[in-house]
């Protein structure tokens, strides 16, 4: 047994820092919670319609299928994600185009592109809730911290990861609640920068993440 | 403590050890990550039923364990065999044993990895890796037998011999 073990553990030797934070697991955590009920909530209310309606339902084999309607969003979220956009469109520098994708504003984060003609990149919001977490605790190339008159703390951090740059700005209040906002020099999923430098200064990026934090209060 | 800050803690101090876990069923970093986040955002989601640590590491295992053989039912990102290991390592090249190392392991088929990993990675019991990986004691005691003879023959004498792991199977 020994052996195997020896030999599993020469493997890890070149192990690389960890980079998971554990804001986007329990943001993903969130999601996975919340797509449960809502199948649970599907499921329940198919039992009912289904009881509801009966045998004939069952059994019927003229009915029409009805054309699918469009999606629904929820009015809340769209709201939401309406002035999230408005935020970064008015706070990003100037000549920035900002567009959604691929999904919709689900409460927790929001993925979308900047573009001011360089090259696109992600940028990502995304909101916390109760944590504990100081992000200049984990290794980065740059980290600073300022607390505001309320108790907050604003963070900002630059990490590397080869030639990939990594900016995240943090905005967590007294409370634990808070904003990330994430962006970096590269598209998302691209395994190389798509332009020269970052998008955001750290003071662009302060200045988004404040605002935003006035979006998403509570 | 609240729910999350029990959660941040958890995390803080499993994600690595998760990490390695995954690393060593799937042989990349990148992937190995992904594996943990999905696993830590599945926990976080059954988090009001698993408040023991005990189970919430058990539960963890049993995730990534699981993902990772699931992969393989899914035919576009089904692995492909390569026919020849990369050469043997020079000594003292750490660098180069690591890749015949790896390239050993990813010659061993799924399901033997995953319980050579949870048997002599994690320390499991035979009953807690055919629980993790929802099978008999039986296959896994085969699958372990058959892991370490084709982690052996991938081998192919580059490294001492896992006769001691064999025996203990």
């Amino acid at each position: 047994m020994n052996d195997t073990r020896e030999l599993f553990e020469r493997v890890l030797a070149d192990e690389p820092p960890l980079r998971l934070t554990v804001e986007p697991v329990v943001a993903a955590g969130r999601r996975v919670r919340r797509r449960r009920r809502m199948a649970y909530a599907a499921c329940s209310l198919s039992l009912v319609a289904v009881a509801a309606a009966g045998v004939p339902l069952l059994l019927s084999d003229t009915a029409a299928v009805a054309p699918a309607g469009p999606v629904s969003f929820d009015p809340r979220l769209a709201a939401e994600e309406r002035r999230i956009v408005e935020v970064i469109s008015a706070r990003s520098p100037a000549a920035v185009t900002y567009r959604i994708g691929p999904k919709r504003w689900d409460g927790d984060i929001l993925d979308g592109t900047v573009d001011d003609g360089q090259g696109a990149v992600f940028l990502t919001v995304v909101r916390l809730g109760g944590t504990t977490y100081r992000p200049c605790g984990t290794p980065a190339a740059t980290c600073s911290e300022r607390r505001l008159d309320d108790g907050s703390v604003v963070t900002v951090r630059l990490l590397w990861n080869g030639e990939r740059r990594l900016r995240q700005a943090f905005l967590v209040r007294p409370d634990g609640t808070g904003v990330i906002v994430n962006t970096g020099n590269h598209a998302r999923g691209a395994a190389s920068p798509t332009r020269p430098g970052l998008l955001y200064t750290e003071d662009e990026l302060t200045t988004l993440v404040l605002a935003l934090g006035e979006v998403l209060r509570g | 403590m609240t729910v999350d800050a029990e959660f941040a803690e958890l995390f803080a101090t499993r994600a690595a050890a998760v990490r390695r876990t995954a690393f060593l069923l799937c042989g990349d970093w990148a992937q190995a990550e992904d594996l943990t986040q999905t696993a830590f955002a599945k926990l976080y989601a059954a988090w009001p039923r698993l408040r023991d640590p005990g189970a919430a590491e058990a539960y963890l295992r049993r995730i990534v364990a699981r993902a990772h053989v699931d992969e393989s039912r899914r035919p576009w990102r089904r692995e492909r065999p390569t026919a020849e290991l990369p050469d043997a390592p020079s000594p003292g090249d750490g660098t180069d044993e690591r890749v015949v190392l790896l390239a050993a392991l990813a010659a061993v088929p799924r399901r033997q990895r995953a319980c050579l990993v949870l048997r002599y990675f994690e320390d499991c019991s035979v009953t807690d890796t055919a629980a993790a990986l929802r099978c008999s004691e039986g296959t896994v005691k085969s699958n372990t037998a058959r892991g370490l003879d084709a982690l052996r023959a991938a081998l192919g004498g580059v490294l001492p011999d896992l006769t001691t792991a064999r025996d203990s199977a």
